[in-house]
């Protein structure tokens, strides 16, 4: 709860630096959650109050999904479901060249990295790694969208992800899963789009005791 | 309304349109539902009379009739007056820019003022206390809670049920003083209906022919045009919004008004009943009732799949007794749908017309059609003439939308005839 | 306290709580929260874009909306709100999230005593369940003396009909400060004590509910399926 006092954290301090991840805060020399929810940790030296979330906070380097919302100058605006929308310029693409522009409008899909954040200035976003490659970024075409919690898009980012292991067996199909809580799904028809979006979207609910269940769910849909 | 490029709402993302664009053209819908199906309807009434709340799969709204004296409007003196106010700035819609606000509020204002009060659905006479003096001034409250898509239908439903459960405190108008009598002085008094309004909406989209009923938001956004009918529980239009893109048939909304008509009877009929259960939940002594109830599991479920199950059942067995009631409301529907094509000024026999329907109609009704051609063209020339002047006041309102529909419901007639 | 409890009159106790967390698909932070028949919805937002004329280098704007359930906000409802973004403003951890826009929205179900409390509590659980950074949660209580002179603790509307004077407070959870009073009618020094010792013991209740509530709720969402939920989205795929 908000303002408690965090004794474990104080301890491990002690003796090591910690990391202090969201949701808690340093008050001179004691630890104070500013959020409500269990407090978890990850080796060797992080803590953070995990809470449930929709809102996304933009931080360096991740992966999200964002909607082009105009284009200003060089730059285009795109929506991450931040506070501020978040800038991306167009030399920002693989192979662009002040000539060579890419070609985006405005409600396209982006799959892009965070390149910058800060709390006082616009987030910048770019869709090429550090050898100008665009690698999996770049542009969404077709397939289905929607919005979901953070935590569930953390979930399935997590490399041990059981859910999406599960659901790949059922059938094969391209995910795009951004930290801002927007998730994006195309496979082969229209019905197991649909049949592999209601699936996700009902992780939210269920936990991971549940994804056999629903995978069940999903096959019995396909066969029907 | 569909042109409003905000971009944060779900459907209105490149991407997300096709998509939908092309599950309509399958005939697939996200949630599952056949594309005539509706969602449930759940009702929750409040502890204090004429406070509803309502929940249409995540759609969320809350209606409130309050009342007070007031004096009326000098053209209209014998007559109280009804008051529609609708809050969509509440808990639904913090993320939404202004325009869309503005305009979103402007056509779920109007739909409920033409479907409520144009409509004069209350007898507002019988609300009058002294003639040009004092006079019952009903207020209708709409808060949207939370905006799931289908509003208008929400809005529509919670209105009509916050109307019908309220009661009024009963007045004497003495030596020019009026006295209210307090609910312990006097029952209090429910307001008098002329007819019950409720309205279905349908959605088209460019790709398909077929209109989705009840859309969820993520359909609504991403549709061509919407399709709002509000029709009363006798099956008479009340309302008719139609705007967007989409090229529509007469065929089509005729289709949808059908459907529409059978829906708002059965809807009103749920409200009905449901005002039943909470009459006698009302005579327990002792019970918290309320929108507590919202919280609680084990409170009683008013949810139209439910309630109306169990209306089958028992239409079933009446049915069994005696087949009068059920042909003859078929009748008036069909009466009403004629009239209300000739806004198309389609110079037609109304005959001719609805034996072309009937070959493009769902099985299951055939034999409520031959059964009503047989009235309907007996009763041909009566309809005409007392075809209610609402629809003329609609053929005005109409024509803007209706333009682009015009060539083709001409070339349609041209077919028929 | 002594004095209350001897007496057959006096109530001490809360009305029961209940809450469901968000009911509402569209804001990053809902509760629908109820004191006994009182019940109210909460919603926050944030952060989110914030008009320049509102904006600040320092910390985030905080703005606070309550809805009655009829009619438009009159003044009364201007000052029930001016006293939840009172509370907030000290409460929330503004400096997070600079140029941003906090926006919280209470919206009255229904009106059955001590909708002040309600309205403050519901929402601290909103912020709380949103995910804003608070400096601490705070917990609001209503409390009358009725014209015997007994105390009566979160009146039911009935009880307040006749009421002499009537106190709400909220404190805060971490040193149990006092962040919030608002006193109508006439009273004594000493009674102001007893009832601000009364309303104290029953915000530890609320912060216990507050507390029991959100670890359920968050044990649910990654252990446990929400059994009714769960059951009616798995055949939603069925039908496709």
């Amino acid at each position: 709860m908000p303002g408690e006092r965090v004794r474990v954290v104080e301890d491990a301090a002690k003796n090591k630096r910690v990391i202090l991840g969201p949701g808690l805060r340093r008050l001179d020399d004691k630890v104070v959650a500013s959020k409500a929810g269990p407090l978890r940790h990850k080796d060797p030296n992080t803590f953070w109050v995990d809470n449930y979330q929709r809102r996304y906070v933009p931080a360096r380097g991740d992966l999200i999904i964002g909607i082009v919302k105009a284009r200003v100058g060089d730059l285009y605006r795109v929506d991450i479901g931040s506070a501020d929308t978040a800038a991306i310029s167009y030399l920002a693409f693989e192979a662009a060249t002040k000539k060579n522009r890419p070609d985006l409008n405005p409600g396209d899909l982006l799959y892009a990295r965070v390149l910058n954040a800060n709390a006082d200035i616009e987030p910048e976003l770019v869709c090429v790694n550090s050898n100008g490659k665009r690698g999996k970024l770049g542009v969404l075409q077709d397939g289905f969208f929607f919005k979901c919690s953070l935590n569930l898009a953390r979930l399935l980012l997590r490399e041990s992800c059981p859910a999406l292991a599960a659901l790949t067996d059922e059938m094969p199909f391209e995910i795009a899963v951004g930290v801002n809580g927007r998730i994006w799904v195309k496979a082969h028809s229209m019905r197991e789009t649909v049949g592999l979006a209601n699936a996700i979207m009902s992780l939210e609910q269920a936990g991971y005791a549940e994804i056999d269940k629903i995978c069940g769910d999903l096959n019995s849909v396909m066969q029907t | 309304m569909f042109m409003n490029a905000n971009l944060f709402e779900p459907g209105k993302s490149k991407s997300e349109r096709s998509f939908i664009q092309s599950a309509v053209k399958q005939n697939t819908r996200f949630d599952g539902r056949k594309s005539n199906e509706f969602r449930d309807v759940k009702l929750t009434f409040g502890s204090d009379w004429g406070t509803v709340a309502v929940s249409m799969g995540d759609t969320k709204v809350l209606a409130q009739v309050s009342c007070d004296i007031g004096a009326p409007s000098s053209a209209r003196a014998n007559e109280g007056t009804l008051y529609l106010n609708v809050d969509i700035k509440g808990v639904a819609f913090l993320d939404e820019i202004q325009s869309t606000h503005d305009q979103r509020f402007l056509t779920l204002n109007s739909l409920l003022e033409r479907t409520f009060r144009s409509s004069r659905c209350l007898d507002l006479e019988s609300l009058c206390i002294a003639v040009e003096q004092h006079v019952w001034c009903v207020r209708v409250d709409i808060n949207v809670l939370n905006h799931d898509g289908n509003l208008y239908d929400a809005s529509t439903i919670a209105a009509l049920a916050a109307l019908m459960h309220f009661r009024r405190p009963e007045v004497s108008y003495a030596e020019e003083k009026i006295h209210t009598f307090s609910e312990r002085e006097r029952e209090l008094m429910p307001l008098l209906f002329l007819h019950y309004p409720v309205s279905v909406t349908y959605c088209l989209y460019k790709s398909s022919s077929n209109p989705l009923v009840d859309p969820t938001l993520l359909e609504e956004n991403a549709a061509d045009s919407i399709i709002v009918l509000s029709f009363n529980s006798y099956q008479e239009l009340c309302t008719l919004n139609a705007g967007g893109t989409a090229p529509t048939n007469v065929r089509t909304i005729m289709k949808c008004a059908r459907s529409a008509a059978n829906r708002s009877k059965a809807l009103v009929q749920f409200i009905r009943k449901a005002l039943e259960l909470d009459a006698e939940r009302r005579l327990q002594p002792n019970r918290v009732f309320g929108l507590a109830d919202l919280l609680s599991d084990n409170a009683p479920l008013l949810s139209f799949k439910h309630l109306m199950a169990e209306n089958v059942r028992q239409e079933v067995a009446q049915k069994k007794i005696s087949d009068e009631p059920i042909p003859s409301t078929e009748t008036v529907a069909d009466e009403q749908l004629p009239a209300d094509t000739k806004i198309e000024e389609a110079p037609m026999d109304e005959t001719t017309w609805l034996s072309v329907e009937e070959s493009t109609w769902i099985e299951q009704q055939m034999k409520n059609v031959q059964q009503s051609l047989a009235v309907s063209a007996q009763e041909a020339g009566k309809t005409s003439k007392s075809k209610p002047n609402r629809s003329k006041n609609k053929a005005s309102k109409k024509p803007s939308i209706r333009n682009q529909d015009q060539s083709d419901s001409e070339e349609e007639v041209t077919q028929i005839l | 306290m002594n004095k209350t409890n001897t007496e057959n009159d006096a109530k001490v106790k809360l009305r029961e709580m209940h809450c469901k967390f968000n009911p509402l698909s569209r804001c990053d932070g809902s509760v629908m929260y109820s004191q006994g028949a009182t019940v109210v919805i909460a919603a926050v937002l944030g952060p989110i874009e914030v008009k320049t004329q509102n904006l600040s280098i320092e910390g985030s704007y905080l703005e606070c909306n309550y809805r009655p359930k009829a009619g438009l906000p009159q003044v009364k409802e201007r000052i029930r709100e001016a006293a939840i973004r009172d509370v907030l403003e000290l409460a929330l951890l503004s400096e997070a999230y600079p140029r941003a826009k906090m926006s919280l929205q209470v919206q009255e179900l229904e009106d059955r005593g001590s909708i002040d409390a309600c309205a403050l509590n519901a929402a601290c659980l909103a912020m709380l369940i949103g995910g804003l950074p608070l400096k601490y949660s705070f917990a609001a209580v209503h409390c009358i003396i009725n014209e015997k002179g007994d105390f009566i603790l979160d009146p039911e509307e009935s009880e307040t009909q006749h009421q002499k004077a009537s106190f709400t407070f909220a404190f805060d959870s971490v040193d149990g400060d006092l962040l919030l009073v608002q006193t109508k009618g006439a009273f004594k020094i000493a009674q102001f004590n007893d009832i601000e010792c009364i309303c104290r013991q029953a915000s530890v209740e609320i912060f216990d509910f507050y507390r029991s509530n959100i670890a359920k709720y968050h044990s649910k969402s990654e252990d446990q399926p929400l059994a009714t939920i769960e059951s009616a989205r798995s055949e939603l795929p069925m039908e496709t």
